[in-house]
């Protein structure tokens, strides 16, 4: 399938837009189309998918334009309508799907059904309808809408379909997929054609035409082979459901035992936290009464610190002065003026100003306190002697505290980082609950795993002794429809029809094994070139797939650009695998062949960096055989750069309004 | 003298709040316990860095008044002498403000305190060493460790450039002199 054009109208915000698609003429088989975000890239996208089969994943099921809608009047039809043109197998195909709207007279705007048409152009250039009811076989022929997904998809789907693939979910799905992109889809319905257990298989067909007339047990035996594969059938089916069952609750169980792993790692985590904190509070006490101890030395000897250097100045220069034995022992100034106001000496001498007794009397007062030097000088250097002997080495003091703090510091650092790490392994909450709750569907998910593993023990013993029954009617019903000419031909067909089944079971298995591991080298190769090694990946029998990386055992969780890798990888290398089919030269290989695929592609390179953006952009045209892009602005001109050559056809958004978006 | 309420006024008032101030929650740590603490001893740091400094009027934008730090006046009289014997050293010594040995001698013991322009230069050096006290142990430390660290550089300059050579039985030697 190759896409032609699409043409939209009255769909949501396109009025009447339409796009013809690069199709690989010169080598160019890119179209590009660039829009902001909001313009109707996802719509544009999701338009290949309602025409092809009749549903979106928008949550508002109203396709009809907006503007449309207000403009009409009650009574009014108007019509949505998206037709696809494509190439598929040697034949056009024009594919219009129409949905008819009406208002009514309160307003209110109704849907009819959406309407389905299939117009196939043949080489001839014939043009005829496919009938109606077979309008959707038509297209599950040309692309089945479970498989469509690895055609059309968009970042969400991606991521989605990333995370299904690491936790090893959708692996039927996967398996479906590879097997049908990869031819061997026409195998397997020739297996199914031939497959006893089916009532309707060729084998089946031959056994309800033996002739019973000739023997009534024939048809006793027959009946009970229909029977026993009728119970087959029902317990083969059991048995898959149980296996689903069992493989979803391991799944679970690893998942949520991963989960526990965390928690119960988390609550010793706490714990250590918790003693961490405690550690850090003591340390920070301890450190702070260290600042204490340092302003008290410090407050305790301020005066003789500031004071002492100024203090042996000065003393040195008062002692360059003699200030002694001038001074009069226990007398006052105040007691000289006393005197000199009663005009009496103490002896009896009259003091009269002017004088000789009253001058000598008065020149006495310069020797006494407050002005007498020696008495003041001798307090002085009391109080400097004092300070002298206060001194403190507080410098030193002030040291010794501070190492005590460097070391409680470098304490506090470890702790410190101690903590950030254990914090950093945190992730919060109540851990204990979660550990309860978790415990709780473990044990859910074992009940279920005991419980399946013993019904699906029962159920294949069940089976064997079905088959042995059935093996038994089988073997005596050989017997008897010998002893009848038709009946020994059938036997003869039956036989030759066994034989091919089995053949058949034989090479598919074989190719079925075959493409698993060319699809894993593919995508290793793939996945190479666009994460640049590092990583790899397997894909088991059941099509889980496991991504390693090199340089570690076990399993690698993978980070959302790594999955995304993973997915594009996958897909681009069942598509490359599917052409590389149908060009080769081998008879067996070219019966493994399919119809090339376009890869459609909504906002795909938003998760990756612009390296990886380069890488991607170069794998791609080279690997599908069409490739139609819906980008951002700015993704859209590295996405130019790198694929400039290769892009036949490229389109703009211009966003007229919140209801109209137009293509340039 | 000494004897009454001593206030600080503006930008000093505000750095003697910062200097008595906890600067760690945990213990309480002050530099310095009181007000009269900084008061006694910013003169001796003003002298000794050399500086003076004018009175400021910073004021208060909340309440438009300028920013005002008091030490009490019973807290001043208590610590009476010590003040006393600080004002004498630097009168004693500061030969910028008077360079005549006697002349100082008398402002320190004979006449203390009888010029009041003697208490002035006394006060300027307070504010200057308000100042010197703040740019040494508190601008641009922010958390406690800062503090401590500020304050070791300031003790250890301080060690370095005064008080090394001081020996403390010389002291007592010209003490016993007469």
């Amino acid at each position: 399938m190759l896409l032609q054009s699409i043409k939209l109208e009255n769909f949501r915000q396109f009025r009447n837009e339409s796009i013809d698609f690069a199709d690989g003429n010169n080598g160019k088989n890119v179209t590009i189309i660039i829009g902001e975000n909001g313009t109707g890239k996802t719509t544009f996208a999701q338009a290949f998918f309602w025409c092809l089969y009749g549903e979106t994943e928008f949550s508002d099921k109203n396709m009809l334009n907006k503007i449309v809608a207000t403009e009409m009047r009650p009574g009014q039809e108007c019509k949505v309508q998206v037709t696809l043109k494509l190439h598929h197998g040697e034949v056009d195909y024009t594919l219009i799907r129409e949905q008819i709207y009406r208002k009514d007279t309160s307003n209110r705007i109704k849907a009819d059904n959406t309407t389905f048409d299939i117009a196939v152009k043949d080489a001839s250039g014939n043009t005829n309808y496919v009938k109606k009811f077979q309008c959707e076989s038509e297209v599950k022929g040309i692309l089945p809408k479970e498989l469509s997904r690895y055609f059309f998809f968009d970042g969400e789907r991606i991521e989605k379909m990333s995370k299904d693939i690491s936790t090893g979910k959708k692996a039927t799905d996967f398996a479906k997929a590879v097997k049908g992109l990869l031819g061997l889809n026409a195998m397997y319905s020739a297996i199914q054609h031939f497959d006893p257990i089916k009532k309707s298989s060729v084998i089946s067909s031959y056994e309800s035409s033996y002739n019973a007339q000739s023997n009534t047990k024939i048809k006793e035996y027959t009946d009970t082979i229909e029977r026993c594969k009728t119970e087959i059938a029902a317990i083969d089916a059991r048995i898959e459901e149980l296996d689903n069952e069992i493989e979803a609750a391991r799944a679970r169980k690893a998942e949520k035992s991963e989960e526990i792993k965390q928690y119960a790692e988390g609550e010793e985590l706490q714990e250590k936290k918790e003693k961490l904190l405690s550690k850090i509070r003591a340390a920070e006490k301890s450190k702070s009464n260290v600042y204490k101890l340092i302003s008290k030395d410090f407050n305790g000897s301020l005066s003789s610190f500031f004071s002492i250097s100024l203090i042996q100045r000065a003393l040195e220069l008062l002692s360059e002065k003699d200030f002694a034995g001038k001074d009069i022992p226990y007398m006052h100034a105040k007691t000289i003026e006393y005197l000199l106001k009663q005009k009496v000496c103490l002896c009896g001498t009259h003091l009269d100003e002017g004088t000789i007794p009253y001058t000598k009397v008065k020149e006495l007062i310069d020797f006494l306190p407050p002005q007498s030097i020696s008495t003041t000088i001798g307090d002085f250097k009391k109080e400097s002697k004092r300070r002298a002997n206060d001194r403190q080495d507080i410098y030193g003091q002030v040291s010794d505290h501070l190492a005590v703090i460097s070391q409680q510091e470098d304490d506090l650092t470890d702790l410190r980082d101690e903590l950030a790490i254990v914090e950093g392994k945190l992730s919060g909450g109540d851990v204990r609950a979660k550990v309860r709750a978790i415990n709780n569907e473990i044990q859910i998910c074992d009940q279920t795993i005991r419980k399946d593993n013993a019904e699906r023990d029962r159920k294949i013993a069940e089976k064997g002794k079905k088959e042995s029954e059935m093996e038994r009617a089988d073997t005596e019903r050989r017997n008897l429809t010998l002893l009848d000419d038709n009946n020994k031909k059938i036997e003869i067909y039956k036989a030759y029809a066994e034989r091919i089944y089995k053949e058949l079971q034989e090479v598919y298995m074989t190719s079925e094994a075959e493409i698993r591991y060319r699809l894993q080298t593919t995508i290793n190769d793939i996945f190479k070139q666009i994460y640049e090694g590092g990583l790899y990946l397997t894909i088991d029998e059941k099509y889980h797939i496991s991504v390693y990386a090199t340089d570690y055992d076990g399993d690698v969780e993978t980070s959302t650009a790594q999955s995304i890798s993973v997915i594009f990888a996958f897909i681009t290398g069942i598509i490359k695998m599917a052409r590389d089919n149908r060009i080769a030269t081998d008879e067996d290989v070219q019966l493994l062949s399919s119809e090339p695929y376009p890869l459609v592609m909504d906002a795909p390179l938003s998760a990756f960096d612009k390296r990886r953006i380069k890488t991607v952009c170069e794998a791609l045209p080279e690997t599908a055989e069409q490739v139609i892009i819906f980008i951002k602005d700015t993704d859209g001109e590295l996405a130019e750069d790198y694929m400039g050559d290769r892009i036949g056809s490229r389109h703009h958004f211009d966003k007229k309004n919140e209801f109209e978006t137009v293509l340039v | 003298m000494f004897d009454k309420q001593y206030r600080f006024k503006g930008r000093h008032a505000l750095r003697v709040d910062q200097l008595t101030s906890a600067f760690d929650a945990e213990s309480k740590a002050q530099l310095f316990g009181r007000n009269i603490d900084v008061y006694t001893n910013a003169p001796l740091i003003g002298f000794l860095y050399g500086r003076t400094a004018e009175p400021d009027d910073t004021k208060n934008p909340e309440t438009n008044q300028v920013y005002n730090q008091s030490v009490m006046g019973d807290r001043v009289i208590y610590s009476q002498e010590e003040l006393m014997f600080n004002f004498r050293l630097i009168m004693l010594l500061d030969k910028q403000y008077e360079p005549d040995e006697d002349k100082r001698i008398d402002k320190a013991f004979r006449y203390m305190g009888d010029d009041p322009k003697d208490e002035e230069r006394f006060d300027s050096y307070v504010r200057g060493g308000v100042d010197v006290l703040y740019e040494k142990l508190i601008e641009g430390a922010s958390d406690p460790g800062d503090y401590i660290n500020k304050l070791y550089e300031f003790v250890e300059e301080f060690q370095d450039r005064f008080n090394s050579e001081v020996s403390s039985d010389d002291i007592m030697q010209l003490c016993i002199k007469k």
